[in-house]
């Protein structure tokens, strides 16, 4: 069959064409020539000579570079790209920072240099713009190095309690900057929550670097802060997707375990040094606890369980000092129980422990009815002065008796 | 991405098939190792495209070189609008051997350069000069076909890409590089019945 290639738009034409590609993709696919032309028995004699041609063409134009040939570019290749790559753009800062870098050594000096040169010499409103940023923002890096001259100039120029403070004022800003991207629909990255948590704990280093009667006064400031990016965080862990939520809740047990940790290790020091509590307590008013998350105080209302990341509710002070007191010195087999119970709990779950009647699994911050606590509660005698009485989503301390996915089992 | 070791991370993206689009943007991204795994993965097929269409060993390198060198200067413009890295990376590789070859009066290597190496490692010295020998006319018979023509056999053939990756570059549909496939092949056997073999 003699097929007119000319007169491309003939159905012949189109039809030869069709079966020549497909016996060509066969004969790179490996199928022998015979194969290929008996698919196509119409077009058989025109397509065997092709078919012989390109099996000679595909056996002798592919010429794969030698491998001292694909050495010797790459290495020449691969030296360009690390000279090239390798100068980062600054959203790649800003990533690795959110994704959990050092934040406080990442920014190079000549990057702070050049923000503040930028915020003085006109840059200024960029800067001010970029305060109101958000991870994503093409200004939000800005927004991130000015804070890094921030802490850079008050580790130089002030105080711990400064100090302290500025990292607190930041990490209500990654606290905020969650809330603000989950009331938009955007994505909250696990690092922002992450870095908010990293500012916190630095700001508690600091002030447990405080003399005393100081560290009581920033403790209490901070605590007021503390609580209300614990409701926030709840907030934001109600309003992400699903499958946003595990990272959040992970985020916010680390927190939760270095800071219970820390405080156990501060109540002890103020418990060897003056017997009475001073960081703890003003960290964890009554009054900053049941507030942190509204689902909580339904809780405390009704007795039903709420929905949130965390079990970490205080509240009802005065029934814990009770509890406490009869606590003390009663029997601590209970509390391994507990453990198991409370590892075995996970969001949305919640079961009531006849044994001790804690509330195990408890995703929200629903307040521990502390008159059904049983004996044997470790926070309780670990901190016979009522210290982490109550915190929100991201607390610690209460949340030790309630736990929740972001809870934390007796110690 | 969880930040691993560059060589695992290179190892393990070849293995478990990363594609192209994530190793471009992490190589947008400043990972290196990812680039290095695109030069792996298309170095043969550019190689193999310019060394068909230019016959000398030594110009091919270089071009292949310059080629990697171009995409790794244009990487951080690439976005992912439908254009299949590949494609976009072959682009380049027939732009820059369109000025190679505008440069030249005429082809240094016509007939082929010995220096080009031979795809299949058959030691039989009588074998290898067949195989020499056919190549280099084959290689001047695709030389006479028209410039599409041509560019068809080299991307497909050499190169190895795929008839709707050669209409991307070429700037053609898909039944236009059959089409174009077929009367190249045509043309071929025309010429090939003519040349000694």
């Amino acid at each position: 069959m003699n097929v007119n290639v000319t007169g491309q738009n003939t159905p012949s034409a189109l039809d030869f064409d069709t079966a020549l590609n497909k016996a060509i993709d066969r004969l790179r696919a490996g199928s022998p020539i015979d194969e290929c032309v008996a698919a196509s028995p119409r077009f058989a004699d025109d397509l065997r000579p092709l078919l012989e041609l390109t099996q000679m063409t595909l056996q002798l134009a592919p010429v794969p570079a030698p491998a001292d040939v694909k050495a010797r570019v790459r290495a020449r290749v691969m030296a360009a790209a690390e000279a090239k790559l390798n100068r980062r753009p600054w959203w790649h800062t800003a990533a690795s920072w959110l994704a959990g870098g050092p934040a406080w050594r990442l920014p190079p000096v000549g990057v702070a240099a050049a923000v503040v040169a930028f915020a003085v010499f006109g840059g200024g409103g960029a800067v001010v713009a970029a305060a109101h940023s958000l991870p994503g923002d093409t200004l939000y890096p800005i927004k991130l190095a000015v804070e890094d001259v921030r802490l850079a100039a008050a580790r130089v120029t002030s105080g711990e309690d400064a100090q302290a403070a500025l990292r607190n004022e930041i990490a209500d800003r990654r606290v905020h900057e969650a809330k603000a991207l989950a009331d938009h629909g955007r994505t909250v990255p696990p690092g922002l929550i992450e870095a908010a948590l990293r500012h916190a704990e630095a700001a508690d280093q600091l002030v447990a670097a405080l003399p005393d009667g100081k560290r009581v006064e920033v403790a209490t400031a901070l605590a007021a802060s503390e609580s209300q990016r614990a409701a926030t965080l709840h907030e934001v862990w109600l309003r992400v997707p699903e499958p946003a939520k595990p990272a959040i809740e992970h985020a916010i047990q680390q927190g939760q375990a270095k800071r219970a940790d820390k405080n156990q290790s501060q109540n002890e020091r103020g418990d060897d040094r003056s017997g009475r509590s001073t960081t703890a307590d003003a960290r964890t008013p009554a009054t900053a606890t049941p507030a942190a998350t509204p689902a909580a105080t339904a809780t405390t209302a009704t007795g039903a369980p709420a929905t949130g990341p965390t079990g970490a509710q205080g509240g009802r002070q005065e029934d814990r000092r009770e509890d406490r007191q009869e606590d003390r010195g009663s029997d601590r087999d209970g509390q391994n129980d507990r453990q198991e119970d409370r590892r075995a709990g996970g969001p949305g779950e919640r079961q009531d422990d006849q044994r001790t009647g804690d509330r195990v699994g408890q995703p929200a911050g629903g307040q521990q009815d502390r008159s059904d606590s049983g004996p044997g509660n470790s926070r309780d005698r670990d901190n016979p002065e009522g210290r982490g009485g109550g915190s929100g989503a991201a607390g610690q301390g209460g949340s030790r008796g309630a736990s929740g996915p972001g809870g934390r089992g007796n110690r | 991405m969880a930040a691993v070791d560059t060589a695992d991370r290179a190892n393990a993206t070849e293995a478990v098939g990363v594609t192209d689009e994530i190793l471009v943007r992490n190589a947008q991204a400043g990972d290196t190792a990812c680039f290095g795994q695109l030069y792996q993965r298309y170095v043969d097929g550019v190689y193999s495209y310019l060394s068909f269409k230019i016959g000398n060993a030594t110009e091919a390198e270089d071009l292949a070189e310059q080629v990697f060198l171009k995409a790794l200067e244009s990487l951080g413009g690439y976005k992912w609008t439908g254009v299949p890295f590949k494609a976009w990376l072959f682009r380049i590789a027939h732009n820059l051997l369109v000025d190679h070859l505008r440069r030249k009066t005429k082809r240094t290597s016509e007939p082929l350069d010995e220096a080009l190496p031979d795809r299949r490692r058959e030691t039989d010295p009588e074998d290898m000069l067949i195989e020499r020998l056919t190549r280099q006319g084959l290689i001047h018979a695709v030389d006479q076909l028209t410039e599409l023509q041509k560019q068809v056999i080299s991307l497909k053939f050499a190169g190895g890409l795929t008839n709707a990756e050669a209409a991307r570059i070429m700037g053609k549909t898909e039944g236009a590089v059959k089409a174009l496939q077929h009367a190249a092949l045509q043309s071929l056997q025309r010429r090939l019945s003519k040349v000694p073999r």
